[in-house]
C-alpha cells in the first residue's frame, strides 16, 4: 500500500510553534488534496523493459517526471524525489495505442445530422422545386454531414470502458465518431483524465467518411437519402465536390471586389483540411471490393487515405503496399453462425472468411503493409487483446504485433515523437504487466498515463467474452 | 549497340520487339487461339452454318465459315453435333450490385451509379454464364421516376468490378413510370403518388437540368470575357446525367408498362428534345407499336409474364412479335437472376406466340439487346471482328433440352460444364479442410494457445 509518512510535531512544544505547525500541516494537507496520491516523480526499478524503440532491457529503471519519461536504462539511478516502484517480475511496455475505437464515446444522436443548428433551417432535400439556384445542393446541414464535430467533445471521461481498456494496457485511443456519413473528426486521447482537457493529445487526427455505413433506410421505399450504398457514395462525392467548390468560391470572393459573396457553411468549411490533405480521412473497408472502392474515391479526390477494418485486406495487400496506405486493422473476427437448424450449411465463402480471418494480419505483415491493430467498436477490450493473440497464433510475428499497437499507430497518427515507445522525453505512457502482453494469463498491474499511475484492480481482469465478438460487419 | 541507345529509345525498341512477337504469335497458334470445329453455327446476322468452324484469336472472332483451318498450335474444340450462338445479352438485370439496387429515398436519384457498387463476387454472374449469358445491363431499380445510372457489364467471372465493365458501352440512365414509382415503399409522403405526379417530377428535373446548363453557359461566358468575379456554379451530380441525356450523350431506359404512360414519356422526350432508347418491359407496347417505332425506341419486354399486377393486366405474349412485325426492335429480358439462366427458352416462346422464326427469336436475346446497349459493333452476332462471346450448346438453343456446355467471353472460357463438376469436388474438399480447421479453433477461443515464450508462470513480486 501507498503511504506518505509525515511526522507530527509534539503538542508539548510552544503554542506559537503549534499554530505554525498546524498551518503548515493544513497547507500540506490541502496540497495533498489537490494532488491526492498523485506524485509527480516515479522511478520504476528492476523491470524488464520492452521499449519498442530499442532493444529489450532485462533489468532496468524508468524515471518519470511530470508526465514525461526522464530516463530509461539498465544503469539509471532513481532520483531522490522519486516514488520508487519495485517492478521485479514485471515487464514494462509502452502504453498500447488503439488507433480506432469508440472507447468512452457517447455520441449524441444528432450525429445522424437529424437536428441541425437552429440558425439554418434544414432544406428538404428531394423536394422538386425548380429554383434559380440548384436546389439539390443546400449549402449546409445535410443529414449525416457533421464534419465539424470532434470526438473529444463527446467523450465521457468516466465511461466504464475506459477503465476496462486500461486494464488490458491501452493507454491511448484515437476515438472516431461514426454516426452519419461525414460524422466528424477523430481525437487522440490519453486515457488519463480526470478531465477531458487533460486527455486530449490531438483534437483532430482524422476525418471519418462512412462509406460502408448503412443509409437512411431509403432502399426501395423512401426513407432518408442516402438509403443505399450507391447513394452513400454519391452523397460523399457530392459533398467533396461542394467542399472544393466552396473554397474556389471564397477564394474568388476574397481576391476580387465585386464578386458575389458565397454562402457560409460550417460543414464545408470544416472539410477544407481534407481537400488540402492536411488531415487524413479514414474509410471503413473490409472486402476487396470495399477496399477498391475506397481507393478509387481517394484517387478521384486526391485524399490522404487510411483504411479501417480490412478484414480481408490480405487479398489487397499489393495495392495497399504500393500506395503505402496506412491500415487500421480491426481484429474482429466473424462469428460462427448460430442457430438450431440441423440442415443449416454455412456458405463456403462465409466459412472461408471466418476460418481465414485470424491469418489476415500476418498476410498484411508479410506484404509489408503498414498497419496498426485497432479494436473498432468491440464491446470488450479483453477480446481485442485475445484476438491479437489469435492473429499471432495464425502467424503474425509478436514483435510486429507489439509495434502495431505502439510505434506504428503513433507514426500513423503523427505523434511518434511523443508516444509509442519507452524513450527519454516521450510521454510517460507505459504499463507494467506480469508477463508477455499477448499471453492470455498475463495481467496488467499498473498503467502510467501522462505520468499518472493507475492501479489495475483484480476485478477489472474480467474473463474474456466470446473471442470473436463483433464481426467485421459485412 | 543497344547500350548506346537512349533509355526511352531502348524502351521503344522493347515495345517494337514485343509487338512484333505478339503479331507473330497471332499469325500462328499459341495461347488465345481457339478453333471451335464442326458445330452448327447460328450466326444471327447471316443465317446458320450447318457444319462450320469459328476461329478465335486475341479474344476476337477471326474467321467463321464452313471450312476454317486450325493454325498450328491452336486449341481445337470438337463441337460436332453441338450448336454455337453469340453470347446472350440480358438487357435488364439487377445482378452483381452491392448495397441495394434502389436509392428510393428521393424521386430523382440520378446521382447514384450502379458502376460504383458493382459486386464482382455475386455468384449470379457464374450462374448466368451457365445459362449462356455473357453481357448484361445491370440496372438501378424502378422505385423512383429517375433512378441511377446503369452499367453494361461482361460476365468476366473472377475479375474485379472494373474488370466487368464493357468498355465503350454508352452511358445509360434509368427512368421509371407507373405503379412502382407512385406506390413506392413505406414512405407515403414521398412525392409522386400518381402518374401525373410522375410526369411532373420528370419534367421538373429536366427543367432543373436546363437551368443548370444555362448557369454553366453564363459562367463560361463571363469567365471567357475575363470577368474575375465570376464564380463557377456548384457541380451537381444529380443533374449531370440529365444534361448528358439532353445532349444525347447518355441513353435512357424507361421502365413503363402501360401505353398511356409510354406515350406521355414520348411526348416529354419530344418536348425536351431527347430520345427514349428503350422502354423497359413496355408490356402494352403492342398497342402503340406505331408510335414507339416512329420514336425509335427499343422495347425490352418479358416473353409471357402478365397479370402479376394491375398494370400488367393487358400484357400479352405476342408483344415482342408484334413490335418486330411492325418494324420495331424488341428484346427479351430477364429482370431476374433466375430467369436470366434460361433466356434461350424465353426467346423460344416468341416462336409459338407470334410466329417469329429462329433467327428473329435468337436476335431478341443477342443482336437486339446489343443494339439497345449500343454495343452491337462488338457483340450480338457471330461475325469476324466481333468479340468472341460465344456459347456452345448440346442441343439447339431454342429447345428446352438445350444446356450450355461452354461459355466464352472475349475468347476466354468462363464456364465449362465439365470443369464445373471438378470445381464442385474441389470445393467440397476445401469445405472439409476448413471445417476441420474451424473445429480446431473452437469457440473456447485461443484458451490453450498462449504464445510460446510467454512468462505467465512467473509470480510477480512487487512493492509500491
Amino acid at each position: 500500500m501507498t503511504h506518505t509518512r509525515m511526522r507530527f510535531p509534539s503538542y508539548r512544544a510552544g503554542h506559537r510553534i503549534w499554530t505554525l505547525a498546524c498551518l503548515a500541516f493544513l497547507i500540506a494537507i490541502s496540497a495533498q488534496l489537490v494532488k491526492t496520491e498523485e506524485p509527480l516523480v516515479f522511478a520504476i526499478t528492476n523491470a524488464r523493459i520492452i521499449p519498442v524503440a530499442g532493444a529489450p532491457i532485462e533489468r532496468g529503471t524508468i524515471v518519470i517526471r511530470r508526465g514525461v519519461i526522464e530516463a530509461i536504462g539498465a544503469n539509471v539511478t532513481a532520483p531522490g524525489d522519486a516514488r520508487l516502484i519495485d517492478a521485479s517480475g514485471l515487464t514494462a511496455y509502452p502504453g498500447l495505442i488503439d488507433a480506432f475505437s469508440d472507447i468512452g464515446l457517447e455520441e449524441s444522436t444528432a450525429g445522424r445530422g437529424a437536428a441541425p443548428a437552429a440558425a439554418t433551417p434544414a432544406p428538404v432535400r428531394g423536394a422538386q422545386q425548380p429554383q434559380p439556384q440548384p436546389s439539390t445542393i443546400p449549402p449546409d446541414e445535410r443529414q449525416g454531414l457533421t464534419p465539424y464535430r470532434r470526438a473529444f467533445e463527446e467523450i465521457n471521461p468516466a465511461h466504464r470502458k475506459i477503465e476496462s481498456a486500461r486494464a488490458v494496457g491501452i493507454t491511448t485511443t484515437s476515438i472516431v465518431p461514426r454516426r452519419g456519413f461525414f460524422p466528424g473528426q477523430g481525437s487522440l486521447l490519453n486515457l488519463s483524465g480526470p478531465e477531458v482537457g487533460a486527455m486530449v493529445v490531438k483534437p483532430a487526427t482524422s476525418f471519418y467518411i462512412n462509406t460502408a455505413g448503412r443509409g437512411g433506410g431509403g432502399g426501395g421505399g423512401g426513407g432518408n437519402y442516402p438509403g443505399s450504398l450507391m447513394g452513400i457514395l454519391a452523397f460523399v462525392k457530392q459533398t467533396l465536390l461542394d467542399a472544393d467548390r466552396y473554397a474556389t468560391a471564397w477564394n474568388i470572393y476574397r481576391a476580387n471586389p465585386g464578386a458575389e459573396r458565397p454562402e457560409y457553411s460550417r460543414a464545408l468549411e470544416a472539410l477544407q483540411p481534407v481537400l488540402k490533405r492536411e488531415v487524413p480521412v479514414i474509410m471503413p473497408a473490409n472486402s476487396p471490393a470495399e477496399i477498391q472502392r475506397a481507393l478509387d474515391l481517394a484517387d478521384a479526390f486526391k485524399l490522404n487515405l487510411m483504411l479501417m477494418g480490412c478484414a480481408e485486406g490480405g487479398k489487397m495487400a499489393p495495392a495497399l503496399k504500393s500506395r503505402n496506405i496506412p491500415v487500421l486493422l480491426a481484429v474482429k473476427y466473424p462469428d460462427r453462425p448460430s442457430g438450431t437448424d440441423p440442415d443449416f450449411r454455412e456458405e463456403l465463402d462465409s466459412l472461408r472468411r471466418r476460418v481465414e480471418a485470424p491469418a489476415n494480419a500476418a498476410a498484411l505483415a508479410r506484404a509489408g503493409v503498414r498497419f496498426a491493430l485497432v479494436s473498432d467498436d468491440m464491446a470488450n477490450p479483453r477480446d481485442f487483446i485475445n484476438n491479437i493473440g489469435r492473429a499471432i497464433e495464425a502467424g503474425l510475428d509478436k514483435e510486429v504485433a507489439l509495434r502495431a499497437l505502439t510505434l506504428t499507430p503513433a507514426e500513423i497518427l503523427g505523434v511518434a515523437d511523443r508516444l509509442g515507445a519507452i524513450e527519454k522525453n516521450k510521454t510517460a505512457n507505459l504499463i507494467l504487466a506480469t508477463g508477455d502482453i499477448f499471453d492470455q494469463k498475463t495481467r496488467v498491474k499498473f498503467a502510467f498515463i501522462d505520468g499518472r499511475k493507475f492501479d489495475i484492480p483484480e476485478q477489472q481482469l474480467a474473463p474474456s467474452g466470446t473471442a470473436g465478438r463483433g464481426g467485421p460487419g459485412r | 549497340m543497344i547500350d548506346r541507345l537512349k533509355p526511352h529509345a531502348k524502351i521503344l525498341l522493347m515495345f517494337v520487339v514485343l509487338a512484333a512477337a505478339c503479331a507473330a504469335w497471332a499469325q500462328v497458334g499459341g495461347p488465345g487461339v481457339v478453333l471451335i470445329k464442326d458445330a452448327t453455327i447460328l450466326t444471327v446476322s447471316h443465317g446458320d452454318i450447318a457444319k462450320g468452324s469459328i476461329l478465335i484469336r486475341g479474344g476476337k472472332i477471326a474467321e467463321v465459315g464452313p471450312s476454317v483451318a486450325a493454325p498450328a498450335g491452336a486449341t481445337v474444340i470438337d463441337a460436332a453435333g453441338q450448336f454455337v450462338t453469340p453470347g446472350i445479352i440480358d438487357p435488364h438485370s439487377h445482378i452483381a450490385v452491392a448495397g441495394g439496387i434502389n436509392e428510393g429515398s428521393l424521386a430523382v436519384t440520378s446521382m447514384v451509379a450502379i458502376e460504383d457498387v458493382l459486386d464482382s463476387t455475386d455468384i449470379n454472374i457464374y450462374r448466368e454464364l451457365a445459362g449462356g449469358v455473357t453481357t448484361t445491363l445491370t440496372m438501378h431499380g424502378s422505385a423512383n421516376p429517375i433512378g441511377g445510372t446503369n452499367a453494361v457489364i461482361k460476365l468476366r467471372w473472377g475479375k474485379d468490378a472494373k474488370g466487368l465493365l464493357f468498355q465503350g458501352a454508352k452511358p445509360t440512365l434509368k427512368f421509371a413510370l407507373g405503379e412502382n414509382v407512385k406506390r413506392s415503399g413505406p414512405n407515403p409522403t414521398r412525392y409522386p403518388g400518381t402518374r401525373m405526379g410522375t410526369e411532373d417530377v420528370i419534367r421538373a428535373a429536366f427543367i432543373e437540368a436546363r437551368n443548370y446548363m444555362a448557369q454553366w453557359d453564363e459562367y463560361r461566358k463571363r469567365a471567357a470575357a475575363g470577368d474575375k468575379t465570376a464564380i463557377p456554379p456548384a457541380r451537381d451530380l444529380k443533374l449531370e446525367p440529365l444534361v448528358d441525356v439532353l445532349r444525347g450523350e447518355r441513353t435512357t431506359n424507361v421502365h413503363g408498362y402501360r401505353a398511356d404512360e409510354m406515350l406521355m414519356m414520348i411526348r416529354m422526350a419530344d418536348e425536351f428534345g431527347f430520345k427514349i432508347d428503350a422502354f423497359e418491359h413496355g408490356l402494352e407496347g403492342y398497342k402503340i407499336a406505331k408510335e414507339i417505332v416512329a420514336h425509335g425506341a427499343i422495347v425490352s419486354t418479358f416473353a409471357d409474364s402478365w397479370g402479376f399486377k394491375v398494370e400488367a393486366w393487358d400484357a400479352i405474349p405476342y408483344n415482342a412479335a408484334i413490335i418486330t412485325r411492325k418494324g420495331g426492335i424488341a428484346c427479351i429480358n430477364s429482370d431476374s437472376a433466375e430467369r436470366a439462366r434460361r433466356l434461350n427458352q424465353e426467346a423460344a416462346r416468341t416462336m409459338k406466340y407470334g410466329g417469329l422464326n429462329e433467327q428473329e427469336a435468337l436476335a431478341l436475346i443477342t443482336l437486339n439487346p446489343a443494339k439497345e446497349l449500343r454495343v452491337d459493333r462488338w457483340v450480338g452476332t457471330i461475325d469476324p471482328g466481333k468479340d468472341a462471346d460465344l456459347v456452345i450448346w448440346n442441343r439447339h438453343p431454342l429447345s428446352v433440352y438445350a444446356v450450355a456446355q461452354k461459355t466464352f467471353v472475349d475468347g476466354e472460357i468462363y464456364f465449362d460444364i465439365q470443369k464445373d463438376q471438378e470445381m464442385r469436388k474441389r470445393m467440397e474438399e476445401e469445405r472439409k479442410t476448413l471445417e476441420a480447421l474451424d473445429k480446431k479453433n473452437a469457440p473456447q477461443g485461443r484458451g490453450r494457445g498462449s504464445a510460446p515464450g510467454a512468462s505467465a508462470d512467473k509470480t510477480p513480486q512487487h512493492q509500491d
